[in-house]
């Protein structure tokens, strides 16, 4: 399968815990330091730096876009950088990063692009609740002026608009709670053959039913606990030292929903049907070995799987109670136990579907491997379906 | 220069008025419950202000976990315009394609519409 660009993923780290004192930069530093290991490269062959970390997750609130880059440039020391980048476009934003990297090179910008992404999680859960700075009386007074003003109401963003959706998908297609909280239970399947996976033991549909109600119909075991960790990948123009098989770009679509959610005729909507077109369009679906898919909810992974096109509109819960999921099944999904089980590191779930297919597509899965696993697709979302981005990578 | 005071205070008057407060270009005619100072769709400032008085529940959650407080919130329909609002109602009568309507609610903070059952 031909490149989309001259350059290969050489190695990459994943380093995480359910909660840390260590500071946000020493968990960068930790995966990228694996990265380098697995590469064979040192900190100063690194001329590229591509980071995305959620705001707020960073130990000091004021350390995003290039104030964190620069404190990462220092405290990991990398001395030759000539190119760098932030990104953040919530949940799709790491599979954005590493497709930036691999084109930062192809234009000649950088040749070893280090791409971090991640942060605390658990700094971010602290502040978590709905807040009202102000009436609309208030600012009519003090003369501020915005581009849009909702109507003010008490929500529990993002999960209580992921749930506006989950109700809606029972009611539009006249489902039960099945099919959605059986991805909880194959995820969980995944997560007890990963020995990093920080929740385990056995789980049946009727727990996932039973777990305490979130935001109904969402309950706890549908929902992903943020987590403190980084994911680091070394994308490169030279391989030859790299101790895995070097990981090509295949395919890469990025799409977005421009109305406000409010404003969507069909809140079921999702930009993951034109991403996936884009990065499917030189290989068929038939093709993939392993699937990541954007899980922070349930509800999510249920409609992906249908945008991507492995099932039917309002079929996701039939394709998810087959033959599915499993690192032997016919559609091996999350094998990792996805951010369910391996906790949402630095308060996205992309880094941990993305960091999946390139342990599958190094052969470096241990007993949750997929036979013969060549080619991935990772599938990431951000904001409300705001943003979707897919890859495709291939050894 | 236009007068966005003039449409904010339009807004407000109206959601006071216990009425939902629906955004409509002059121009193309779009509307939207989000208060905006120009049209996404044609660029127009000629904004104005109507108000939408009953709806029917196009989703709903309860809200268990997460915040201090117990509390549903909806995604309205109001003829073919939504918006996101607290539900003050009976919980037990919470179905998608219940008729609501608004009521003006105003406590420290929050000052905004919240609904119940039409009937």
């Amino acid at each position: 399968m031909k490149a989309m660009v001259e350059a290969n993923i050489i190695g990459f780290g994943f380093s995480y815990e359910k909660k840390t004192v260590l500071p946000a930069i020493e968990l960068f530093k930790r995966a990228s330091l694996e990265a380098f290991q697995i590469a064979n490269k040192e900190k100063d062959d690194i001329d590229g730096l591509v980071v995305t970390a959620v705001p707020g997750t960073i130990d000091n609130a004021h350390d995003t876009g290039i104030f964190l880059i620069s404190k990462i440039a220092s405290k990991i020391g990398f001395k030759k950088l000539r190119y760098i980048d932030y990104v953040y476009i919530g949940g799709s934003s790491i599979v954005v990063a590493t497709f930036r990297a691999f084109k930062a090179i192809e234009s000649g910008l950088a040749d070893n692009v280090l791409v971090i992404g991640g942060g605390k999680g658990n700094l971010l859960k602290r502040v978590r609740s709905s807040m009202f700075e102000s009436t609309i009386k208030n600012i009519i007074d003090e003369g501020i002026t915005y581009y849009e003003l909702s109507m003010p109401a008490i929500e529990f963003y993002p999960t209580s608009d992921y749930a506006l959706i989950a109700n809606r998908y029972m009611k539009e297609y006249n489902t039960d709670d099945s099919g959605r909280a059986m991805i909880a239970v194959k995820e969980r399947e995944n997560g007890n053959l990963n020995p990093k996976s920080i929740y385990k033991g056995k789980l049946t549909l009727k727990n996932v039913l039973e777990s305490p109600m979130v935001s109904y119909p969402l309950r706890l075991l549908e929902v992903t606990n943020p987590i403190d960790g980084a994911l680091a990948i070394l994308v490169s123009k030279n391989v030859s030292k790299s101790s895995i098989t070097p990981i090509k770009l295949l395919g890469y679509g990025e799409a977005t929903l421009p109305e406000p959610f409010i404003e969507r005729e069909n809140i079921l909507k999702t930009p993951v049907r034109h991403s996936c077109k884009l990065a499917l369009s030189n290989i068929s679906l038939d093709k993939i070995d392993y699937y990541g898919i954007y899980d922070a909810y349930t509800i999510m992974v249920l409609l992906e799987i249908e945008d991507i096109g492995l099932a039917e509109k309002g079929k996701g819960g039939e394709f998810v109670m087959g033959d599915s999921f499993s690192p032997t099944s016919s559609y091996p999904i999350n094998t990792n136990g996805g951010s369910l089980n391996v906790g949402q590191v630095g308060f996205t779930s992309g880094g941990v579907v993305l960091a999946e297919a390139l342990y599958q597509l190094s052969g470096l899965a241990e007993n949750r491997q997929v036979k013969d696993a060549k080619i991935a697709l990772v599938n990431t979302l951000g904001g409300i379906f705001d943003h979707s981005a897919t890859i495709i990578l291939g050894v | 220069m236009v007068n966005y005071k003039q449409i904010y205070e339009e807004y407000y008057n109206t959601l006071k008025s216990g009425v939902v407060p629906v955004i409509i270009c002059n121009n193309c005619g779009l509307s939207s419950t989000n208060l905006r100072t120009s049209c996404p769709r044609c660029n127009s400032e000629q904004l104005k202000v109507i108000g939408a008085k009953e709806g029917i529940v196009y989703s709903y959650t309860i809200i268990e976990r997460g915040l201090p407080i117990t509390i549903a919130l909806l995604l309205v329909d109001l003829n073919g315009i939504r918006v996101k609002a607290n539900y003050f109602g009976d919980k037990k009568k919470l179905k998608i394609g219940l008729k609501v309507k608004p009521r003006y609610f105003k406590q420290e903070l929050i000052e905004t519409l919240v609904f119940e059952p039409a009937e």
